[in-house]
């Protein structure tokens, strides 16, 4: 897992989604929804604000309650998606 | 508590919905189990096509324009089926919508206020309207408020209800809010994943009850809300805004859960909203009675806005009918669901006092109980 993903992931959701929770204090599995405290609005604006910072798509079938439930299962899908689209362009 | 004296009674209500505009053929299909769903095309990115769309209202309209078409003809129905003359004295419309076409088109009133007095001025009405946005409860909310002006005397008859029509925008809304089903709405089903969009109108006819000189469909006895403040688009799953809400209808109809023999539940389909009513009702009903649920937006869609007074129509004519349609899209009811559930046929019902519950996105739960006529 790139800590550069993680780190970045991180800082968006401290800085863009206003949650309350310190930065070095949002664990690799704490729930984003059940810890953090996103709500459904918030899940929506983190979507489109990953596809942004990290340059990927994120469809229907990977908008899932399970690839957004904590960072690490968000970061591994960002990373899936980016391998994705570098191996389509090579 | 209400007396005899300032009991408000229904005299007249008109729908406009996916299964067509008539009560009496829109019930019977709500018996048979129908379902105005069809797959609907969509440009954006969204997780079903599916959604339930009134066939009276041409398609080829602008949305604004649809909106206006719908609330009006509905409205004027109500008024023909209960005898009164929308220009005649101390008419007042109380328009409740969500929030409109806004994200869709450019309407020609700069708000919501506007567009409803250009309603009220289309179909005749003397007074200046009232229009209540509260989210999915703006239907239910505008029967409340219709209630509470009369019992006050600011009013000598209301039309209350709601309307809203199907657009690409909520349709993506609730597609990325994951509040839309991938598969079919199954309200109180184990497999219950999200809900599905509706459009349409509802109105009812409320007047002072004056055993005397009229007949009434139904009274409305007691209405009650309460808002979860939990947030902007889930519902507080202990169900206790909810319950508030009922109670507080409850108490302002004088009546005990233990009287309401039938309810038409939200039943949106969502797992949350699931969990919410699944709390609400064990919670109310625990000690007392066991009335038979029914829900009715497997057949119609979640109509946002008009869904409350859709729903409460629908209540009523369970009442007057004696009978309950069955919940479309459920076949395995969550175990854990404290009440009987009406499920693959429609089932007598008895009942002489019934209850529809609407929770609305920014938490606004609202309760209102009918009485069937003698």
């Amino acid at each position: 897992m790139r800590d550069d993903l993680v780190s970045a992931l991180r800082r968006l959701i401290v800085n863009d989604l206003f949650v309350e929770v310190p930065e070095d204090q949002i664990g690799l599995d704490d729930g984003l929804m059940s810890v953090v405290g996103l709500d459904s609005i918030g899940f929506v604006e983190l979507r489109v604000l990953c596809e942004r910072q990290f340059n990927v798509q994120i469809n229907e079938d990977d908008y899932t309650p399970e690839n957004f439930s904590s960072v690490r299962r968000l970061v591994n899908l960002i990373e899936r998606l980016q391998l994705g689209q570098a191996a389509k362009s090579a | 508590m209400t007396t005899p004296a300032d009991r408000v009674c229904v005299t007249g209500m008109a729908w406009t919905t996916p299964l067509g505009d008539s009560l009496e053929r829109v019930w019977q299909r709500l018996l048979s189990g129908e379902t105005g769903m069809t797959p609907m095309p969509h440009p954006g990115r969204i997780r079903n096509t599916l959604a339930a769309l009134t066939p009276s209202v041409s398609f080829d309209l602008p949305p604004h324009e649809r909106l206006s078409k719908m609330a009006a003809a509905t409205i004027e129905r109500a008024l023909a089926e209960s005898g009164n003359d929308p220009a005649g004295p101390g008419l007042l419309l109380i328009l409740g919508t969500s929030f409109g076409t806004y994200l869709e088109d450019d309407p020609p009133e700069s708000s919501l206020h506007a567009w409803a007095d250009r309603v009220a001025r289309n179909v005749g009405a003397g007074v200046a309207p009232i229009v209540v946005s509260t989210a999915c409860s703006s239907g239910s909310d505008a029967i409340l408020l219709g209630a509470e002006l009369i019992r006050a005397g600011a009013a000598r008859r209301c039309v209350c209800g709601g309307v809203d029509v199907l657009t690409a925008s909520k349709r993506l809304n609730h597609s990325a809010l994951g509040t839309m089903s991938p598969t079919t709405l199954r309200a109180f089903d184990v497999r219950c994943d999200g809900t599905l969009l509706g459009e349409g109108a509802a109105f009812l006819v409320l007047e002072p009850w004056q055993a005397e000189s009229q007949v009434a469909l139904a009274w409305l006895r007691g209405a009650g809300s309460a808002n979860d403040a939990a947030g902007m688009t889930a519902p507080d799953s202990t169900g206790a805004g909810a319950r508030h809400a009922m109670e507080r209808s409850l108490a302002d109809a004088g009546l005990q859960p233990g009287d309401i023999g039938v309810i038409n539940a939200h039943g949106s389909g969502t797992p949350l909203n699931d969990a919410t009513e699944r709390a609400a009702y064990r919670d109310l009903f625990s000690a007392d009675g066991r009335p038979l649920v029914f829900a009715t937006k497997g057949n119609l869609g979640h109509s946002l806005g008009a869904t409350g007074a859709i729903e409460a129509i629908a209540l009523v004519l369970a009442l007057r009918n004696r009978q309950v349609p069955p919940i479309v899209g459920l076949e395995q009811p969550d175990p854990e669901f404290p009440l009987p559930l009406s499920c693959r046929q429609a089932a007598p019902c008895d009942a002489r006092f019934g209850l529809t519950l609407t929770l609305g996105f920014g938490g606004f739960d609202t309760s209102l109980v009918f009485e069937a006529p003698p």
